[in-house]
């Protein structure tokens, strides 16, 4: 894996530097909530699509900053337990 | 190094300077006096100088000592030492020279006394040889007598001989068994003829049954050891019910006489049943690879593993000949041998392993060998960059295991920090940071303590060092109390003296670094500058001097402390001192601010000039470079330096003697240069124009480089009509006069010389610019003589002054004068030296450039023709300047020459594709450019494509290059059917060439490619579906240059066409293969969205295979990277899953 600048960097460094990058042990959890928040982080970032959002849902543009905000916590609920299966293949 | 050099060098600031010509000295003094090892040229202890060598007397306290008794261990030593001085002082000392501190110093030396209390103690014991005089070989007995462990003499005995002769052992093994004298032994397999004839049937059954013996003998361990794999094997312990059968009866005939044995044909004895057969040997028999396992290599003691040991190596490795069990020590011992003497694998893979075991090696095995070696005199550079290479590695590894040891350590890596070599410098700062962090502070203090007041100054000056070196590994303010303490010390002025230079080498080795700290230190070494003993209050000055330098240009609120008694030591000091002081206050004034600096000059200055006359060398350039620095400050006005400094200054070093040396000569131009910044160029020129016709060539030299110095910094403004002949009358004569060296041996040694004049030359000239003109042709006359002379150095300055005065030539309207140089160049064509033919070329070129094609005589068409044999010249610099000048010739004038004469050229240009040079390369392939754009691109172009069958890889690649930039400077569509039609021919190299060049092509032309993208479409397709990786590989670069130049021009079609042929190359192996691979992904990324590509990813990131998985993970985090945010609006729609939400509900909002 190559940084922007050339050189390469290792998967430490890289997901230092991108922390939405993935790796092949990823689970659909991890990934998707990378999606999620990367997604929220957008729509934060462009205030015009914040204002497209405070209109269609009727609320103040700094409410919905801050629920976007709040829900980049968890944005696709807590990590699902682990399944006894997948417990076992771990070790 | 003997002390006049140890002062020289303390006033020098402590820096390790080593003016050649006191290396040169000392040298010779090496090899007058007859020294051992000075023959031996390659080793370290050969090229020493005296002071380096008394590394070798170091005295090394035992390992591990407490701080208490180390420092009693010391003092006894002390105490001893003084005895031997003592009992050897009434000796006759004949022609012997005095160590400083073996003599009582000399009352009249002022600070120099040192309390000798001990001096009553009675000779009374044996007469015995001072320790320095005595050979190395004898100092060993030396130190026995200390009463030291015995294990330290080691270190200073010469290597002698181990006793056992090395040569016997490798021999022995090494023995074919035929030369062998036949022994008597059951396994000696030569026939003879039986001594008593008709003993033949006995003889015959015996013969068969030792046979039978011998084939059927059980395998030895080693043997078994050899052929089969370390790993994985074990070796059971027969059980224990076993009984080997022994019937004495059955072997009634094996008892071995010479009459036994047999004749007539028999078969060779295994080899893996000789008794004398190496492992390499049963090895080789049995087709096992050579090389040791990693289990044998780590204690295989083998001979045939190890790396041969160099004679004088016998004494630490000898042992290793010697069968024995495997001891760590002979383990490490092998390691050792492989690290210092191996080849590069056997030392990598000792490196590791030494590394890696080192823990359980231990420190004290490790050191006890280490150690030693790095003493030996034979040592080279490159085994003791590799044995501490091994010290560091182990260092790490040890961490706080070291601590025993950091004595030993160091007094071996000390002299590091003094070697001549920069390198080595700096590997010994590095080991003794690390092991100031292994060890501790604490540690380190405790045990470099006793060496601070050593009377031994050698040990003195290297423990400074590396307390320098220490204190910036842990951090200044941890050392700060220690430092203090020691500088205070009321014990000894050694103490104090070392505590100060420790501050100077702190300041030296961080620099600006000791900012933080300036005020602590300074403070810390104030009391210095008043102390009682002159040579700490030397010291004192130059730290000071030092933490200026280091602070530049900050930090003189922090300097307080010691401004005046800097100045007031200035006014009451003489000689060395007041150099220190003198030294110490220069680096002081430019930190101050402007009045300040101006008033503080002011009181310096009588001194500075009274010392104008003082005979000592260093103290004039210490002057000199003072004044240089007052003189840059702000405060100080031009009228003053004009009346108070300029008349002396001139009287005192404008005279011939300041030119010999070097260092006085350069001193002097830079203080002038300096002054001229201040009181304008003329003033200072005025005054040394003259002695451009000086008798004396040194001399006219250094007038001649300040001349260009300060015309360089000011320019010609305030130069007035008299000067300006005056000028131009001293280089002309300054140039001519120059020395010769008619037997053209030292076309490089005199080149830095006539370099000199001929910048100086140059500057002036162009300085003056059309106040030249009167002088032009009297300046043009010398060249032309000159270029007639018989030295080859003499035409080729003359040449490359053409170079430098071309442009005010033609700035000063002498057209025709030039045209005249020209022709006289054109006839010098024929020149033998190339680097002469090159400065002609050049000075040509230059022509060529200022008066045009057009005007140029003689006529292009005429110079063209005779530079085509030239490019044949396999000179760098007449294929550099040849081929600039063609270049040149292509681009402006291509239509004075037919294009047959162009089509010669193109084909001498091929050849320079080969060159070493880069520049030549690329000025050869933009040539190809110009001409295809002069007479069209076809030949060319019919020439570069036959080009591409040729061998040499290097030729091909630039053929490629010039491919791409015919194709550029005359459309891409007068060279893309050709090329095309070129891929059709079978043929590995030229499809790949063709390939790279319309890489390069589509690279160079950019978006202009979206006319040629469907055209190309059907050759990448087929080159993607190749079976030969390179084909896919070239073809990836050119989609990859072909996408990035269309990005955005409606090519996306052909792209996602191209795409989809890339796409299942990213399973490939190679690194080429899949960097050419990844890059063309990224190129069509830019070109057709990140969201186009994550439609192909997706479908792997969950793959079940893993290999699977990790290629689409690595592309996908590529396109992360490049494209996160656009990647939002293209992330598939994922169904929730028990409590989590996964669809991304915002996205779906819709007004």
């Amino acid at each position: 894996m190559s940084a922007p600048g050339g050189g390469s960097i290792s998967a430490e460094q890289l997901k230092a530097r991108y922390v939405g990058t993935g790796h092949a042990d990823m689970s659909k959890h991890e990934f998707l909530t990378n999606q999620h928040r990367d997604t929220y982080a957008s729509h934060i970032g462009h205030y015009d699509q914040l204002f497209y959002y405070s209109v269609a849902q009727n609320q103040a543009v700094g409410r919905v900053r801050l629920e976007f905000l709040e829900k980049m916590v968890q944005p696709c609920g807590p990590p699902p337990k682990r399944t006894e299966v997948e417990r076992l293949l771990e070790k | 190094m003997g002390p006049a050099k140890e002062e020289l060098e303390e006033a020098d600031g402590g820096r390790v300077d080593y003016h050649p010509s006191t290396m040169a000295a000392s040298k010779d003094e090496a090899a007058e006096s007859g020294d051992a090892i000075s023959n031996n040229d390659k080793s370290i202890a050969g090229r020493e100088s005296d002071y380096q060598k008394r590394r070798q007397n170091r005295f090394v306290r035992a390992d591990g000592l407490p701080y208490k008794d180390a420092m009693q261990a010391k003092l006894q030593h002390e105490e001893e030492q003084q005895q031997q001085e003592e009992a050897a002082k009434p000796e006759p000392e004949s022609g012997r020279r005095k160590r400083r501190w073996d003599s009582t110093p000399a009352p009249s030396s002022g600070g120099n006394v040192v309390s000798d209390s001990d001096s009553s103690v009675a000779s009374g014991s044996s007469r015995r040889r001072k320790k320095w005089d005595e050979t190395p070989v004898a100092a060993s007995t030396s130190v026995m007598e200390t009463p030291v462990a015995t294990s330290t003499s080691k270190w200073d005995a010469t290597p002698m001989m181990a006793s056992g002769v090395p040569g016997d052992a490798s021999t022995a093994k090494k023995k074919n068994r035929w030369e062998a004298t036949p022994m008597a032994t059951s396994t000696g397999g030569i026939p003879q003829t039986p001594m008593t004839p008709g003993a033949g049937n006995i003889a015959k059954a015996m013969a068969l049954e030792r046979e039978m013996e011998s084939r059927n003998r059980p395998w030895t361990d080693s043997a078994l050891d050899a052929i089969l794999p370390s790993e994985g094997y074990t070796i059971l312990a027969p059980p224990a019910s076993y009984k080997p059968l022994r019937t004495p009866g059955r072997k009634a005939l094996s008892t071995p006489t010479p009459g036994m044995t047999p004749s007539g044909f028999q078969m060779d004895v295994p080899i893996e049943q000789q008794q004398n057969a190496s492992i390499q040997e049963i090895r080789k028999a049995y087709g096992v690879p050579l090389a040791p396992t990693s289990a044998e290599a780590v204690g295989g003691v083998a001979a045939g593993n190890l790396p041969e040991i160099k004679p004088e190596d016998m004494q630490y490795f000898g042992r290793l000949m010697e069968e024995g069990e495997e001891t760590n020590e002979r383990k490490i011992m092998a390691l050792l041998l492989k690290i210092k003497s191996g080849t590069p694998p056997q030392r990598k893979t000792a490196m590791r392993q030494i590394t890696d075991k080192a823990r359980s090696f231990g420190a004290g095995p490790l050191f006890n060998q280490i150690l030693p070696l790095l003493m030996s005199p034979t040592l080279e550079d490159q085994e003791r960059h590799l044995l501490v290479k091994v010290i560091d590695r182990v260092l790490y590894k040890l961490d706080d295991l070291v601590r025993p040891f950091v004595h030993r350590i160091l007094a071996v890596i000390e002299p590091l920090l003094i070697d001549e070599d920069y390198y080595a410098r700096v590997e010994g700062r590095e080991i003794i940071s690390n092991l100031a962090k292994a060890a501790g502070l604490a540690t380190m203090i405790a045990t470099m303590r006793p060496d601070i007041d050593s009377p031994d100054e050698y040990v003195r000056n290297t423990t400074s060092r590396a307390f320098a070196v220490v204190a910036s590994a842990l951090g200044v303010p941890s050392m700060l109390p220690f430092l203090k303490a020691v500088c205070q010390s009321r014990k000894s002025w050694q103490a104090r003296h070392t505590g100060i230079k420790i501050v100077q080498q702190i300041a030296l080795l961080m620099g600006l670094a000791v900012l933080p700290y300036l005020r602590e230190l300074v403070e810390i070494v104030s009391h210095g500058l008043t102390d009682e003993i002159q040579k700490v209050r030397i010291m004192t000055a130059l730290t000071a001097a030092a933490l200026a330098e280091a602070a530049h240009p900050y930090g003189i609120e922090s300097f307080d402390a010691v401004i005046r008694p800097l100045w007031k030591g200035a006014m009451e000091h003489h000689g060395k001192a007041l150099a220190a002081f003198l030294k110490a206050i220069g680096f002081v004034i430019p930190l101050m601010e402007e009045n300040y600096a101006s008033h503080y000059t002011r009181l310096v200055m009588p001194i500075l000039l009274r010392e104008f006359h003082s005979p000592d060398e260093e103290m004039k350039r210490i002057v000199l470079k003072v004044i240089e620095q007052c003189v840059a400050t702000a405060g100080v006005e031009p009228d003053y330096i004009r009346t108070e400094i300029l008349p002396d200054f001139f009287t005192n070093f404008w005279i011939r003697r300041m030119a010999l040396d070097r260092r006085n000569h350069n001193q002097v131009i830079e203080t002038t240069e300096e002054l001229a910044n201040k009181v304008g160029c003329s003033e200072i020129i005025e005054r040394i124009v003259d002695d451009l016709k000086d008798d004396s060539e040194p001399y006219r030299r250094m007038v001649m480089e300040t001349v260009d110095k300060v015309l360089k910094n000011l320019g010609s403004g305030d130069i007035g009509q008299r000067l300006e002949e005056r000028l131009i009358d001293g280089i002309l004569y300054a140039f001519q006069e120059q020395a010769v060296d008619v037997s053209n041996a030292g076309l490089s040694a005199s080149a830095r010389e006539g370099q000199i004049m001929l910048d100086g030359f140059g500057t002036v000239v162009n300085a003056l610019g059309e106040r030249c003109k009167p002088y032009v042709k009297q300046i043009a006359g010398t060249i032309k003589w000159r270029l007639n002379n018989k030295s080859a150095y003499v035409r080729m300055q003359a040449a490359d002054l053409i170079g430098r005065i071309a442009v005010v030539m033609k700035a000063s309207g002498e057209d025709q004068l030039m045209g005249h140089l020209g022709i006289v160049l054109y006839e010098y064509l024929g020149e033998e030296y190339p680097e002469v033919l090159g400065s002609i070329l050049g000075a040509l070129r230059s022509i060529v450039n200022v008066i045009g094609m057009t005007k140029m005589t003689p006529p292009i068409q005429d110079l063209l023709p005779r530079l085509t044999p030239i490019l044949r010249n396999r000179h760098e610099k007449v294929q550099e300047n040849c081929i600039d000048l063609v270049g040149r010739i292509a681009d402006r004038g291509a239509e004075f020459v037919s294009a047959k004469e162009w089509m010669r050229i193109c084909f001498e240009l091929l050849e320079m594709l080969k060159a070493h040079k880069k520049s030549i390369r690329r000025a050869a392939v933009s040539t190809f450019g110009f001409i295809a754009k002069a007479i069209g691109p076809q030949d060319v172009l019919h020439t570069l494509l036959n080009n591409l069958k040729v061998q040499d890889r290097q030729m091909r690649v630039c053929t490629t290059v010039a491919i791409a930039i015919v194709a550029e400077s005359c459309g891409p569509f007068t060279v893309l059917p050709a090329l095309m039609n070129e891929y059709r021919i079978p043929e590995l190299n030229v499809q790949n060439g063709v390939l790279k060049a319309l890489s390069f092509m589509f690279e160079y032309i950019g978006e202009m490619g979206k006319d040629y993208v469907y055209a190309v479409t059907p050759l990448l397709e087929d080159a993607l579906m190749e079976r030969d990786p390179v084909h896919r590989q070239t073809a990836c670069a050119t989609v990859k240059h072909l996408a990035l130049g269309v990005a955005g021009m409606g090519c996306e079609d052909a792209l996602i066409h191209l795409l989809n042929f890339v796409f299942p190359n990213i399973f490939e192996e190679s690194p080429h293969v899949i960097q050419a691979v990844f890059d063309a992904l990224q190129g069509l990324m830019v070109a057709l969205g990140p969201n186009l590509l994550l439609q192909y990813t997706i479908q792997g990131l969950y793959h079940p295979a893993r290999r699977v998985r990790e290629v689409y993970w690595q592309l996908f985090n590529t396109l992360y990277i490049y494209g996160a945010h656009a990647l939002v609006a293209g992330y598939p729609m994922v169904e929730d899953e028990g409590e989590n939400t996964y669809e991304r509900s915002t996205l779906t909002l819709f007004i």
